[in-house]
This record gives structure tokens, C-alpha cells and sequence, in this order.
């Protein structure tokens, strides 16, 4: 490998400096925090609450427990996992954006929710978290912008408990022509214009359709998460593959 | 792939709307906390497993700890399944097994005798309209042009309607379930906000 190769990363389609790909992603998620919410829903047409729950599910998180909301944003699946574990449990909200963390932390101190929830703006390449201390990790729709997601996928292994689960939530590869094309044409062509619309930020729209597209497919991620030493890997696919869930266990 | 948990999802919320008819759901489950229940729903040999909480019972489709006991029944016989407004149907009727701890198994098993739970209505929240509409594609076995772009969602879902269809009811009754499906399509927004409201209470 060259070096050239080493210290460049993609930034959507863009080769970028790996050390600039961070700040051009916290770049990113800046521009959108405050229309976050509502360009999720009229992104996936509302279905995203679909799939958040599906991994919620899939997560068998019980009362009493501990999750590790990463990437967490504004704080959606947090909500959910508050719910499974109750008052006796409790979730840790962590986003490397502050200001992502502050809309979250906003919107779930409106919904009552402060006693069991914590906060913490981290990079999940390097959770500053002791070994063994959550029952379940959680990455949704997070781990595509992340520049080193193997290094990402060991750090949440290492801060699982024994029995304790990662689940990945993220955009993934169609297992369809027909979507595929439908998928490109909505993504490519019109995601970006709606994003200019609403969130007055072309270019960041953009992004994440590209970044979509670099995101390792299914099987891939499926390995990346075995190479971190996650037992039991398997993934599920949702609306025709456009989203997948993977889920590994350490014991 | 994605059938197991919607299924399980819609299962748990109606599973918990029922126990939350009773005032004595906390007495009830208090002993069972921290209890571990395997359920295998047959023909399709899938296991769940039942975690009572305080007020609640959650469900989880994989355990790496051991269940204290197991209840085996086809989805009718453990009363989760009801495709006809008359619950009196001998197909309805069936077996049910229990191992492990007899006197827990035996507890669960009375509270599957009433439920009474409309699991397509539960499902409806998840999957909306497109779940009543490829169910009644299914119904009317016009399954021809989709099989192109079948995804996994809607692959269980036909792998579980044949596969319980040993349990389907004939020609008049299908008619019936089909104005059901109907009618849920129509009411899935007020079901929606409906479940949603029970789920803010839970
Ligand atoms: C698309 S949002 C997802 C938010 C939320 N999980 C949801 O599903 O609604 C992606 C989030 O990942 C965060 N993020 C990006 N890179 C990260 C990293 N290296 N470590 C932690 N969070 C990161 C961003 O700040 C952003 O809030």
C-alpha cells in the first residue's frame, strides 16, 4: 500500500486526508442537526421508525439493563431503549457532534426522560468506556460515516459484557435490480434535491447518498464483525436490502 | 428474516395490552421476575423467549442463558392466531407441550387460553398498509408478478402462510378474513395512533 493510500480516506466519492474526514462528517451532521428529524421522515417516507424498532427488537434488550446508544444523534433509538429498560436500567446517549448531542439532549429532557439517561460525546473508534460495561451497543445508521469501522467494531466489543450484543443499523446493498435502480434514481437524484429544499444543504445530502454506497455490503460487515471477535454474526435484511440489521454476541 | 421480529414485536405489544387489562398483572408477574420462558411455536419450530418484568412481559428471540421452561404449541393452540370472528373452530383447537419447570409452564399456559389476540392487527402497525395488501395477494393467490421482487419480509410472510395454512380455514371464511384485511386497511391509520397510545403507557 502506498502512503498516499494510507492517509486518504473517502468521503463520499471525494478521496479526502483521513484526518479531515472527521471534521468534514462532524461538518455534515452540523449543517443538519436542527432538520434532522424532519428529513429523516421525508427521506424514508417514515419507514426508518419501521427499522428502529425491527432493531430494537432484534437487540433482546431486557429491564434492568445497560445500552450504549451510539452514534446516537437526536436521540430516536434512545427513546426506544429507555422504554425496554426502565427506570432500573439505563442508556448512555453518545455522538461525536456536540451539537447533534445537544438537540438530543434537548428533546429528551421535553420528554421527561433524564433520570436513567446519560450523555457523552465520543468517537467510536475510541469509547472512553471500561471493558465489560454494557449490555447491549447500539449503532444506528451511524457506522458508514465512521473513517475506521474495524477499529469502531473491536472498541464496542471490548465494551460489551459477556452475553452482551452489538447491533448495526445502517443503509445497505439492495438484493434487487428492480430496487436497486429505483433506490439509485431516489437517492442520487432526488434525495439531494429534497435535502436542498428543506435543509438548504445540497452537498450534505449528497454525501450520504455516497457514503451509502461505500458502506460494506451485508456478508462484508458480517466478517468485519467476526474479525472483531463477535460470536454468532448473522444479519437481517429490511425493505429489499436498502437497510440491513446485523447483529454478534460476545460470550 | 425480518418476519421473526415484527412478529415478535407485534406479539410482545399485544401480549402486554392484554395483561395490562388486569389490576393484578404486577402480583401476577412479581414471582415470575427474572424467569426465563421458551415458547416453540409449531410447524415452524421458531423459539421465543418470555421475560417477565415488573409490569410487563418482554420477549427476546435469542437467550444465551438457559429458560426455566418450555411451552411447544402450534400458533392456534396457543391462542395466538385467530383468522375467524368464531373462536369455536376444531381447527382451532390443539396441543399443547410444557418442560421444565411444569408449575410456571402451566401458568403461562392459562394466560394463552384467553388471550384472544388479533396478531394481523398488530402486524398491520408495523407494516402498514403493505402487509394487509401483500396478505391479501396472498389470500387471493395472485402472487405471479411480485415473485420478482419477493424480499425476505415478504417471503416469510407467504412461507408462513403456507406454512401454517394447514390451519387455514376454507373458501367462505377466507371471504370473511379478506373484509377483515380490508377494513384494516382502512382503519391502519386509526389502529397506528391507536397502539401507539398504548405503547406510551406501557
Ligand atoms: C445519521 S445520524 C444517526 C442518528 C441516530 N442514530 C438515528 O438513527 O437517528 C449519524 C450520527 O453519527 C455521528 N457520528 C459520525 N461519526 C461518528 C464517530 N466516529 N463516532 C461517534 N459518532 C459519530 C454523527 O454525528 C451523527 O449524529
Amino acid at each position: 500500500m502506498s502512503t498516499e493510500q494510507e492517509n486518504s480516506t473517502h468521503f463520499g466519492y471525494k478521496q479526502v486526508a483521513t484526518e479531515d474526514k472527521v471534521n468534514m462528517v462532524r461538518g455534515v451532521f452540523d449543517s443538519v442537526a436542527s432538520q434532522y428529524d424532519i428529513m429523516n421522515d421525508l427521506m424514508s417516507f417514515g419507514i426508518h421508525r419501521i427499522w428502529k424498532r425491527v432493531a430494537i427488537q432484534l437487540s433482546n434488550v431486557r429491564e434492568g439493563e445497560k445500552v450504549l446508544d451510539l452514534a446516537g444523534g437526536t436521540g430516536d433509538l434512545t427513546i426506544l431503549f429507555e422504554k425496554r429498560v426502565g427506570k432500573k436500567g439505563s442508556v448512555v446517549l453518545a455522538d461525536i457532534n456536540s451539537e447533534m448531542l445537544r438537540t438530543g439532549r434537548d428533546r429528551l429532557i421535553d420528554k421527561g426522560l433524564t433520570q436513567n439517561i446519560n450523555f457523552a460525546q465520543v468517537n467510536a473508534e475510541c469509547l472512553p468506556f471500561e471493558d465489560n460495561s454494557f449490555d447491549c451497543v447500539c449503532i444506528a445508521f451511524g457506522l458508514r460515516n465512521v473513517t475506521d469501522k474495524s477499529a469502531a467494531l473491536r472498541s464496542m466489543m471490548r465494551v460489551l459484557k459477556p452475553g452482551g450484543r452489538v447491533i448495526v443499523l445502517e443503509f445497505s446493498h439492495p438484493t434487487d435490480k428492480v430496487t436497486k435502480t429505483v433506490y439509485d434514481f431516489y437517492s442520487f437524484k432526488l434525495m439531494p434535491k429534497i435535502g436542498k429544499f428543506v435543509a438548504k444543504d445540497e452537498d450534505s445530502y449528497r454525501y450520504l447518498a455516497e457514503s451509502i454506497r461505500m458502506h460494506p455490503k451485508q456478508d462484508d460487515l458480517k466478517n468485519m464483525m467476526e474479525e472483531a471477535g463477535l460470536e454468532r454474526c448473522e444479519y437481517f435484511n429490511m425493505s429489499q436490502g436498502v437497510v440491513a440489521v446485523h447483529r454478534g454476541y460476545k460470550f | 428474516m425480518t418476519f421473526k421480529p415484527l412478529f415478535i414485536s407485534a406479539f410482545e405489544t399485544a401480549l402486554n395490552h392484554y395483561l395490562q387489562l388486569d389490576d393484578n398483572v404486577t402480583l401476577f408477574l412479581k414471582p415470575l421476575e427474572s424467569k426465563i420462558i421458551a415458547i416453540t411455536i409449531l410447524p415452524f419450530n421458531e423459539t421465543l423467549y418470555l421475560c417477565p418484568a415488573d409490569d410487563k412481559i418482554q420477549i427476546i428471540d435469542y437467550s444465551p442463558e438457559e429458560a426455566d421452561t418450555h411451552i411447544t404449541g402450534s400458533l392456534v393452540a396457543l391462542g395466538l392466531m385467530s383468522l375467524s370472528s368464531n373462536p369455536k373452530r376444531a381447527f382451532f383447537s390443539g396441543e399443547v407441550s410444557i418442560t421444565g419447570d411444569l408449575t410456571l409452564g402451566h401458568q403461562f399456559q392459562q394466560i394463552f387460553k384467553k388471550l384472544d389476540i388479533d396478531l394481523e392487527k398488530h402486524l398491520a402497525h408495523y407494516t402498514g398498509e403493505s402487509f394487509a395488501h401483500k396478505l391479501s395477494q396472498f389470500a387471493h393467490q395472485t402472487h405471479d408478478w411480485h415473485q420478482e421482487t419477493l424480499n425476505g419480509l415478504r417471503l416469510n410472510i407467504t412461507e408462513f402462510l403456507q406454512d401454517e395454512s394447514k390451519d387455514l380455514p376454507p373458501e367462505p371464511e377466507i371471504a370473511l378474513f379478506m373484509q377483515h384485511v380490508d377494513q384494516l386497511q382502512e382503519d391502519s391509520e386509526r389502529l397506528e395512533a391507536r397502539i401507539n397510545q398504548l405503547g406510551n403507557t406501557q
